[in-house]
């Protein structure tokens, strides 16, 4: 384990006084219940604790960890885990950029897993989830885009993001919401988000181009 | 989770102070003392005109007295005092004095109902009281003039229903104790008058009300854990048992003016250790401690502490006895207070407070171990503020 990924896990322990780091040959792990209490703004504050495993991949940080419900499965109604019985913290595009906000191990749990767990304890009490959700697969995904676009028109969309992934960044190209005006003047910020992480974008995109 | 050495020193000074008088009864044992004293000294004593000396002695006057204690119950204090005529022991038989004493005590209705059977040195008088927390007054009938330069008096001796005389000097022992302790007593004084005065307004209204007997140093305490631990370790009674005398001497010799219980006790406690070897009458490795001399064996296998203030006296004149046996039960008492008590680090808060338990008392353990030793912290939950949740999603349809 390299010192930087030693000095993230030691942040999470210190946060996180009940998970505890373990390491089988293949990979990383950090074991243990995380016992939060999570504010949002104009919703009830939960506290809640829940048994994780969170594994991270030796690819980290390139891969994000993946978690999972240890020692029981959360319940069926919540439809938000993946085959892997991984939780569906978000669409990758997303978690991503969750993650980047606060690149660390703690950041990670704190922006992501944290929220997903007050999304699960709120569903729980409500049967309703606090922040909406996403349908599950592709569709989830191209919801992603065409809500970050404020679009509605999703042919539109993707192949003004495949331009773009393609060519790179054109301010005067026409925005892929679809609204005619240059891209410089409309969805500037969220189109460059999108760039950074141009892989995952690709990745994206290429699962509705038609071959 | 380990405890802090600065929580188990609090934890020893707090034992310490439960093991000790209060004071609240130290305030009125002497004023019960007083009254015998005062009674003992109007008493008219067929050809004796001098003057009765009350004082107390040992470790009442020491500051080291601990609450004695038998199969975890907590017993009363004892509390000796000396009745000291003041006339040459040659002139009076030493059962004509025991007598003096008792026959007077026995002319006070209240005292004649408190006084036990005659003691080989002393009468006691049994005080109950009603905290539970009473105290039995020896009265050691003595003669002498230990006003003048801490001489040395007689004190009597019965066996066998024969009387005979034995010298002491409890008056020169606790100047040289003193002696030992006051660059302690000087840095501590001034703050425990004051503390006292404050937790006892009730009796000491001001800080100069609290008697200097009251004050105690990180010696004064070592001494107190070392005579309980020795009265759990030996049950109290067993026959082999180190006597205070002989603790008490080694502990004020060794003292080093720390001012931290548990510095004091590690430097006290590994110095005695140092002289384990002389059991098997090896030289010992520490040359400059050696040197001193605190801890002798001599040629012929006989061992040797000194009185300070009378070097014929040696404290240690029975240890070659029974195969050593005291010596013996005194280095096993050193390796049992190493092992209860100095080595704590690395050992977890239950396992200590088991042995505790078991080598200074249940009951003080259980009074003073809360307000020492902080309870583990209860797990708190990590705060977290959302504010840019992501929507849950699925993978695969």
């Amino acid at each position: 384990m390299n010192s930087k990924l030693k000095g993230e896990v030691q942040d999470v322990l210190d946060s996180y006084s009940s998970l505890k780091l373990v390491e089988d040959d293949s990979e990383h792990a950090l074991l243990g219940s995380v016992y939060f209490s999570a504010s949002v703004d104009g919703k009830e504050t939960i506290e809640a604790s829940y048994d994780i495993k969170i594994s991270i991949p030796h690819s980290y940080p390139v891969e994000l960890p993946k978690v999972y419900s240890s020692g029981y499965q959360l319940d069926e109604r919540f439809e938000h885990t993946n085959p892997d019985t991984s939780f569906c913290l978000a669409v990758p595009f997303e978690e991503r950029k969750l993650y980047d906000y606060e690149p660390t191990l703690l950041g990670f749990i704190n922006n992501l897993v944290v929220p997903f767990l007050y999304g699960y304890s709120y569903f729980l009490k409500h049967g309703k989830h606090p922040f909406g959700e996403r349908e599950h697969g592709d569709k989830g995904i191209l919801n992603f885009y065409l809500e970050l676009f404020g679009s509605s028109n999703a042919e539109t969309l993707i192949l003004s993001l495949c331009k773009f992934a393609v060519a790179g960044y054109q301010p005067h190209e026409k925005c892929p919401c679809g609204s005619g005006k240059k891209v410089l003047k409309c969805h500037k910020t969220q189109l460059k988000e999108l760039l950074i992480n141009e892989s995952l974008l690709k990745a994206d995109l290429l699962k509705f181009i038609k071959r | 989770m380990t405890i802090s050495i600065n929580s188990f020193s609090r934890l020893l000074v707090e034992v310490a102070k439960e093991l000790d008088i209060s004071p609240t009864n130290y305030k009125l044992a002497v004023s019960r003392y007083e009254s015998v004293g005062s009674w003992l000294n109007d008493g008219d004593y067929d050809g004796f005109t001098g003057k009765v000396n009350i004082y107390p002695q040992g470790s009442f006057r020491l500051g080291t007295v601990v609450r004695p204690v038998r199969e975890q119950i907590e017993k009363d204090y004892d509390i000796d005092l000396v009745c000291e005529f003041e006339e040459k022991p040659n002139t009076t038989q030493a059962g004509t004095i025991k007598h003096r004493v008792g026959n007077r005590l026995k002319e006070h209705e209240t005292y004649k109902s408190l006084l036990d059977e005659e003691g080989r040195r002393c009468w006691t008088l049994l005080y109950a009281e009603k905290d539970g927390a009473g105290f039995h007054l020896d009265v050691l009938p003595s003669s002498g003039f230990s006003s003048i330069n801490y001489s040395p008096i007689s004190i009597t001796h019965k066996e066998d229903e024969q009387y005979s005389w034995a010298s002491s000097n409890p008056k020169g022992y606790a100047a040289w104790f003193e002696e030992r302790n006051v660059n302690a007593y000087r840095l501590v004084v001034l703050e425990q008058k004051r503390m006292i005065s404050n937790s006892f307004s009730d009796v000491y209204a001001n800080v100069d009300d609290v008697p200097d007997q009251l004050i105690r140093t990180p010696l004064q305490r070592v001494v107190q854990i070392m005579k309980r631990h020795r009265d759990m370790r030996f049950n109290g009674n067993q026959k082999y048992a180190p006597i205070s005398m002989i603790m008490t001497t080694l502990a004020a010799h060794l003292y080093n003016n720390e001012t931290d219980i548990f510095e004091a006790l590690t430097n006290i406690v590994n110095k005695l250790s140092a002289h384990t070897s002389l059991l098997e009458n090896k030289l010992m490795v520490d040359h400059q401690l050696s040197a001193r001399g605190l801890i002798k064996r001599l040629a012929n296998g006989s061992w040797y502490i000194g009185n300070p203030t009378n070097p014929d006296e040696n404290f240690a004149d029975r240890w070659h006895e029974d195969g050593n046996a005291r010596a013996k039960a005194f280095f096993q008492w050193v390796e049992w207070l190493k092992q209860d008590l100095l080595a704590i680090t690395n050992r977890n808060p239950d396992s200590i407070r088991f042995t505790l338990e078991a080598c200074l008392g249940k009951s003080v353990i259980n009074k003073t171990w809360s307000r020492c030793i902080p309870a583990p912290k209860a797990p708190e939950p990590t705060k977290v503020n959302i504010s840019r949740p992501a929507k849950p999603w699925r993978s695969g349809e």
